[in-house]
């Protein structure tokens, strides 16, 4: 056999380890813990390996080394330990061959993930994690067997050691293993079934988590045994890491002659990852340092966004908007019940091939736990959970479905507006409750779906129409809108400048040096497989990450100041995870004050506005507070100030008005911004969101140029009303309220984008017209000279001579001799629409 | 030849009593042990019917699979001086009393290799044909038919025998055995990307390779040439096939070869013209003679092309670009390089002829017929399978390079089930970003392809190809040589062959760029519904993949205006 242990050597070990236990001063209270276990039913005594070493170093060393024989010695100490707490157990060597010590804490080079199960990690303590894929049914192994030999009339006992358990001193030295049928004397023995001694026993099988594996490569997995009270402790999908000892199985010595053995990880302890999430990741004191000293920057929020996907340009409010989604806000459990969901959900619609998908790729990178799926669920299961039954046997399972899975992490969901109806009923629930309820087939669960929900949907017909709201577009109800925090169009943006950049950078892509035909330093390019190709620069030995990305120059070209600014993803991760997990910032009365304050005005805004593109409700309110929540979190501090619901609201604004602007079509001021944003506008591409949103294919250009202004000079409600058909996005107009929010507003100097957005409307009635012969674009309408306005005038002159027309087009046809500029002929129509000249809808052109 | 490759488990063997006893597993140590076993790989035998147990053969193939790391007996025995390396059966008592203790041991790491998939006839003439004949007949045919016929077929995963007493390993084992013998039991069989190759006689074997740096390098997917002995095996055990999982069974005999050295493939080395540029300096001088040749090589491509596209040029040209197109570089929002081809060809020109000329000129074509039946009924996605550890092969795990048709003439309306959209999307993934997301059940896997797609069909496609032209016949036109001879046809794939070897680098000289960026910005400003970022990616990969057909490893002006007057062209004809 492979264990031989010295009787001489072994005693002194049980002592050592039973002084260990037993030691009173020690801060984590072995003793009481062993009582607590003892009270509480459980059988086993979790002993941080960190408090052995506290101890004695040597000792826990050779624990991690040879745990065979120290594993043994430590449940034989804990054993004794119970004999002197509990007497009238002293005899029952059954009850206490159950009390099992796990072992938990760092394990520095034996933590490694099935890839790293090396042979010379063999017959040594390793904590592996991974994600289970098979989990055999569970089985009695039998411990000890009662045999009645008929003959002579007795009972014979046999216990039995695989050598896989190393579970307790009992028949270790030399058992023999084979199983007992007849006596020395050859007479047959009946076996006591009622009288064996039987232990749970389970096979899982754990591999290598996706995240972890190396770019290119399958994942590995390895066999794990586990025992008694572990079994049934995980379900196939789940993560957990395992604390065992890494075995060879005696391949060698059944198999006839083989080379080759089977090796088992027998575990002592097992943790969910999901229930811990610190599992996900390992901050070392040096990333807590290096955490620490980022915070401290006054640049942080700069750094911070800016290392969001840095590699899309632009969307610098929704990049703003994910690393708060992954920040989160505080969960509230009301004793009565409620819960208050602390997870932000972002929702981003918009034209295809506009980074969504690259969006959604970079959480997942980002996040230490997440799932993505499309609307449609990519497993049949579904977005939430599905009754499903067996094949074979018919019997019901409740399988989870992503956003299950996703509890206490991110689910990326990609084309959400593909829905089943099914899911779309349960997600209303999903998402603000947290919880999937089944009640279906017998079968009535509630699972916890804690997870926040990052979405992206294609508009319904393909590309954006800016000129219907955000629900025409999107086909989901308000009430599932609604329980997103933030709602993001994006579409696809145009701009001389950008366009040069844009093509810059493309061309730059497409050339290259190949170093000595090497396919792998070309992947290498690919920001993810980066972070693992030099995995060993990236990492110090302790695994304290890089603070800043070194291949953020390389990769992005030469802007320096870019470059130098982009936290490595593995810090970045680190960051939002030490800032989640250790901070629950509260609200300060002031930041309390303003959210009120400013929820109310949103409040009124809404009710009176026309502007219906998205439903202000009390779940905005909560918003705000989540998102100033994830503020205070990102500056590491445990208060929420003002500062952060200030900078809360300007990104809430930001998504409110810029769905508005969109829908208006319409050139919208710069918001009053984030102050410690601004620096970043001018200098680099990445504030395409901000600018105005006329894109390429929103239908014609005409129609795209039709700047449908506000009816502030509204003088009859009949054309208004016609114009809002053409105009969907606009509803009713009430003329008066639309007057005074345009006088309330004119008072106040840009300070809100809300009110900006109003103040442009005055401009854009009062020019009337983008400027002619300027890009499709449209530069800055404000910029309109003198001698432009003259050109309108001339054309509304013309125009009004010719509005014996019906038809826009005719009316192009008409009178293009005096006006080629389409774009100048569709300002003025319009411009007549205003002063109630004509009705224009569709095309039709109407006498009034 | 040595003696070493006469037996060389034994010179092995030799070697390392020779080393003494405290010689430990490291990769020099292994490196030695192997060295000079192969003096040179030419003088090594292919792979054969004849080989037999502890012969050292040589082949090339696909790696599959890779199947778990297993730890075996680096050194044993009371005097430490053998070794079970490059050995699963060793008949030797020391061994089975051998403890195992971590400084004995070392580790290998199991390949599953197949022949390399979607080769064309003419390419798979030159190497290894004789064994696969054989190892066709030599296993039962009963296997072959059942599971040629189940490899689509959804797997059972709870077939799980767990047995820890006795008695239930017993009992398993007769159940095992019982199985076998039902055709129905599910099996992966030999698993082979295209499963019809089975009948052309295709191989999987099992490579055990002991070159610790190779582990971890992404060996999923490759192309490698193998040398190793032989060792005779009946089943593959993959992974655990401990006493209490059940032990997952190819059910069909496939070889072990222990692998003294492993050379991962490009193309080139891979393909049928490999010992013709057996070295840099005869590639890079080939290149420069074919240099010589090539305006009028390169001009009885398009020819032979457009003979097979009833006379269009600019078809012919756009298809030239698509077959030498191949991905240069990835980031995290782009594939560059990649062009994705739909041709919508006329009713009266059968998609066969169109993929006879492909297949006659490129050395790896594999054509999926896309119909409502194929997509709901096969699996095109690459799956885990836990209950045997195994991944499920699919059609679309192909090396790179090869060049996917997907014939599409046959497509009628219908009813997609899941699995079609599923399909649908894996072949969406590939077209528009050279990726599959292989299914591992719990979780995607992101696995990266190389190869240039051509799409038939009569109408615009369903998936969203980069471009999309409508062939024309041509009326005028005369076909200027009948079919290539053999010769002729033979300097068309070499041909063709260098021009999609990869030059080490392509440059966009500052004027032309210029000239680019002002075009593009001029472009979208007068179209701004028809040209974005991803139309000029798209010029970019066009234009760089027409300047390889002329040979040429930079991008002129000249280029860049035919490029643009094809996607006019290319355009116009759609609308």
């Amino acid at each position: 056999m492979d264990l031989q242990v010295d009787q001489g050597q072994f005693l002194p070990l049980v002592r050592q380890y039973a002084d260990f236990l037993r030691n009173p001063d020690r801060q984590s209270q072995k003793r009481e813990a062993v009582l607590d276990l003892l009270e509480s039913g459980r059988k086993r005594l979790i002993v941080s390996l960190d408090d052995i070493r506290e101890t004695e170093e040597a000792l826990a060393r050779s624990l991690v080394d040879r745990p065979l024989e120290h594993m043994m010695a430590l449940n034989q100490a804990l054993r004794e330990l119970i004999k002197e707490e509990r007497p009238e157990l002293k005899d029952d060597e059954s009850a206490l061959r159950r009390f099992h010590i796990g072992i938990q804490g760092s394990l520095g080079e034996h933590r490694v993930t099935p890839r790293g199960l090396v042979s010379k990690l063999i017959g040594t303590m390793v904590e592996i994690e991974g994600i289970v894929t098979r989990v055999s049914l569970v089985r009695p192994k039998l411990v000890k067997s009662v045999h009645y030999n008929k003959t002579t009339n007795k009972l014979v006992m046999r216990e039995y050691r695989e050598g896989i358990s190393g579970l307790g001193m009992e028949g270790v030295f030399g058992a023999p293993s084979a199983y007992l049928t007849k006596d020395e004397e050859g007479n047959v023995l009946e076996t006591e079934y009622g009288k064996c001694e039987y232990l749970d026993n389970q096979r899982v099988v754990v591999q290598e988590m996706p995240e972890k594996s190396p770019p290119g490569q399958l994942p590995r997995s390895v066999d794990v045994i586990v025992e008694d009270d572990l079994v049934e402790n995980c379900k196939p999908g789940d993560r957990i890491r395992v604390v065992g000892i890494f075995r060879a199985l005696g391949g060698v010595t059944t198999a006839q002659g083989s080379g080759v053995f089977k090796t088992v990880v027998v575990a002592n302890s097992m943790r969910q990852l999901r229930e811990d999430s610190t599992g996900y990741v390992r901050i070392t004191e040096g990333d807590t340092k290096n955490i620490r000293s980022v915070s401290k920057r006054n640049d942080l929020y700069k750094l911070l966004f800016g290392s969001v996907a840095p590699s899309i340009c632009g969307h610098e409010h929704i990049k703003k908007a994910i690393l708060l989604m992954m920040l989160g806000g505080n969960e509230k459990n009301i004793g009565d019940g409620t819960h208050l969901r602390g997870d932000i959900n972002l929702l981003m619609i918009g034209d295809p091939s506009t980074a969504k998908s690259q969006l959604l790729r970079f959480v997942m990178h980002l996040a230490p736990l997440s799932v993505s799926t499309t609307g449609r669920g990519s497993t049949g299961v579904g977005l939430t959970a599905a009754v499903t039954s067996d094949p074979d046997t018919g019997d019901r399972h409740l399988e989870a479905g992503a956003m299950v899975l996703a509890d206490r992490g991110v689910v990326c969901i990609d084309e959400f507006d593909k829905m089943s109806d099914e899911d779309r009923v349960a997600i209303h629930e999903v998402m603000e409750q947290q919880t999937v309820t089944i009640a279906k087939a017998g079968i009535h669960a509630s699972l916890n779906a804690r997870c926040s929900v990052i979405a992206a949907a294609n508009p319904i017909y393909g590309s954006y129409d800016t000129r219907k709201t955000t629900y025409e577009n999107s086909a989901l109800p308000d009430s599932l809108l609604s329980r997103f925090d933030l709602i993001f169009t994006v579409l696809d943006m145009m701009d001389e400048e950008i366009d040069t950049k844009i093509a810059t950078h493309v061309l730059r892509v497409h050339q290259y040096r190949r170093p000595g035909h090497d396919a792998e330093h070309m992947i290498s390019l690919d920001g993810r497989s980066d972070d693992e190709d030099d995995s060993s620069t990236k990492q110090q030995e302790d695994g304290t990450s890089i603070v800043f990305d070194r291949n953020a120059k390389k990769v992005y070209g030469a802007k320096g100041r870019r470059a130098k600014n982009t936290l490595s993803v593995d810090f970045l991760r680190k960051y939002v995870f030490f800032a989640k997990a250790k901070f629950k910032p509260v609200l300060t009365p002031e930041a309390a004050e303003y959210i009120a304050q400013k929820y109310r005005d949103l409040r009124a805004t809404y009710l009176n506005s026309t502007l219906k593109t998205l439903p202000i409700t009390a779940r905005c309110l909560e918003t705000m507070i989540r998102l100033s929540t994830a503020y205070a979190k990102m500056r590491l501090s445990r208060e929420v100030t003002k500062d952060d619901a200030e900078e809360a609201f300007a990104i809430l604004n930001f998504a409110i008005s810029h769905q508005q602007a969109n829908t208006l079509n319409r050139k919208r001021p710069r918001p009053g911004q984030i102050p410690k944003d601004d620096s970043d506008h001018d200098e680099d591409m990445q504030d395409v969101d901000h600018r105005p949103d006329p894109p390429k294919n929103r239908g014609s250009s005409k129609s795209r140029r039709s700047p449908s202004p506000a009816p502030v000079e509204t003088e009859t409600q009949e054309p208004t009303q016609l114009r809002s058909d053409t105009f969907s996005g606009e509803g009713t107009t009430d003329p008066k309220s639309q007057q005074d929010r345009a006088q309330s507003s004119a008072g106040i100097e840009t300070q809100e984008p809300e009110e900006d957005t109003i103040g442009a409307d005055d401009d854009h009635v009062h020019m009337a017209s983008p400027p002619p012969n300027t890009s499709s674009q449209g530069a800055d309408s404000k910029a309109i000279s003198e001698g432009q306005l003259e050109i309108i005038k001339n054309a509304l002159n013309v125009l009004t001579k010719n509005t014996d027309v019906s038809h826009r087009d005719e009316l192009f046809k008409q009178v293009k001799n005096e006006i080629p500029d389409e774009a100048v002929i569709e300002a003025g129509i319009l411009r007549l629409v205003d002063e109630g000249k004509i009705v224009y809808n569709d095309g039709g052109i109407f006498r009034v | 030849m040595t003696v070493g490759t006469m037996r060389p488990l034994d010179t092995i063997r030799a070697r390392f009593g020779d080393m003494g006893r405290e010689v430990r597993a490291t990769p020099e140590v292994v490196d030695k042990l192997f060295q000079g076993v192969v003096e040179s790989a030419e003088s090594v035998p292919e792979l054969s019917e004849k080989s037999t147990a502890g012969d050292l053969v040589k082949f090339k193939c696909f790696v599959q699979d890779v199947f778990e790391q297993e730890i075996y007996f680096f050194r044993y025995g009371s005097e430490m001086n053998k070794t079970a390396i490059c050995c699963d059966q060793v008949a030797d008592p020391e061994l089975a009393n051998q403890a195992p203790s971590s400084d004995l041991l070392s580790e290998r790491l199991p390949l599953y290799c197949v022949s390399i998939p979607g080769r064309t006839k003419w390419s798979r003439q030159p190497t290894g044909e004789q064994i696969d004949q054989k190892t066709e007949q030599k296993i039962p045919k009963r296997k072959f038919s059942s599971d040629m016929g189940e490899t689509h077929e959804p797997l059972d995963l709870n077939k799980e025998n767990l047995a820890h007493s006795e008695e239930a390993k017993r009992g398993k084992r007769e159940d095992v055995e019982m199985k076998s013998e039902q055709p129905a039991t599910p099996s992966l069989s030999l698993n082979l990307p295209i499963p019809s190759e089975l009948a052309e006689g295709a191989f999987g074997v099992v490579v055990k390779i002991y070159d610790n740096s190779l582990m971890n390098q992404p060996l999923l997917n490759q192309m490698v040439e193998v040398v190793g002995i032989v060792e005779e095996g009946e089943t593959i055990e993959n992974g655990f096939g401990g006493e209490d999982m059940e032990t997952s069974e190819l059910g069909v005999a496939v070889r072990k070869v222990h692998a003294i050295s492993v050379k991962k493939l490009n193309e080139l080395e891979a393909g049928p013209f490999a010992e013709e540029f057996s070295s840099t300096e005869l590639l890079s001088d080939s290149r420069n003679q074919f240099k010589m040749a090539l305006p009028e090589l390169r001009q009885q491509l398009v020819e032979s092309l457009r003979s097979a596209l009833m006379g269009d040029e600019l078809a012919a040209e756009y298809a030239l670009t698509n077959l030498v197109s191949r991905v240069e570089r990835r980031t995290d929002t782009m594939v560059v390089g990649k062009i994705s081809l739909n041709f919508i060809i006329p009713k009266d020109l059968p998609s066969s002829k169109v993929i006879s000329t492909l297949e006659a000129l490129c050395p790896r074509v594999h054509v999926i017929p896309v119909t409502i039946q194929s997509l709901n009924t096969e699996n095109f996605v690459p799956k885990k399978n836990y209950a045997q550890n195994r991944l499920q092969s699919s059609r679309l795990q192909l090396p790179e390079g090869t060049v996917l048709v997907l014939d599409e003439t046959n497509l009628e309306p219908g009813q997609l089930n899941e699995r079609g959209l599923k399909n649908l999307s894996a072949l969406k993934e590939i077209v528009t970003r050279q990726m599959l997301n292989y299914d591992f059940e719990f979780y995607q896997m992101e696995v990266n392809t190389n190869i240039p797609v051509l799409s038939l069909s009569r109408t615009k496609s369903l998936l969203p190809f980069d471009d999309t032209l409508v062939c024309r016949e041509e009326a005028k036109y005369q076909p200027s040589m009948a079919s290539p001879s053999g010769d002729t046809l033979r300097k068309l794939r070499l041909g063709l062959t260098i021009l999609s070897t990869p030059e080490p680098a392509f440059e966009v000289p500052e004027p032309v760029s210029t000239k680019i960026e002002n075009q593009f910005v001029e472009m979208r400003r007068q179209f701004p519904a028809h040209v974005d970022q991803d139309t000029l990616h798209r010029w970019l990969s066009l234009a760089r993949a027409r300047a390889r057909t002329y040979g040429e490893s930079g991008l002129t002006e000249d280029r860049w205006n035919q490029v643009i007057s094809m996607y006019k062209l290319c355009k116009e004809r759609s609308s």
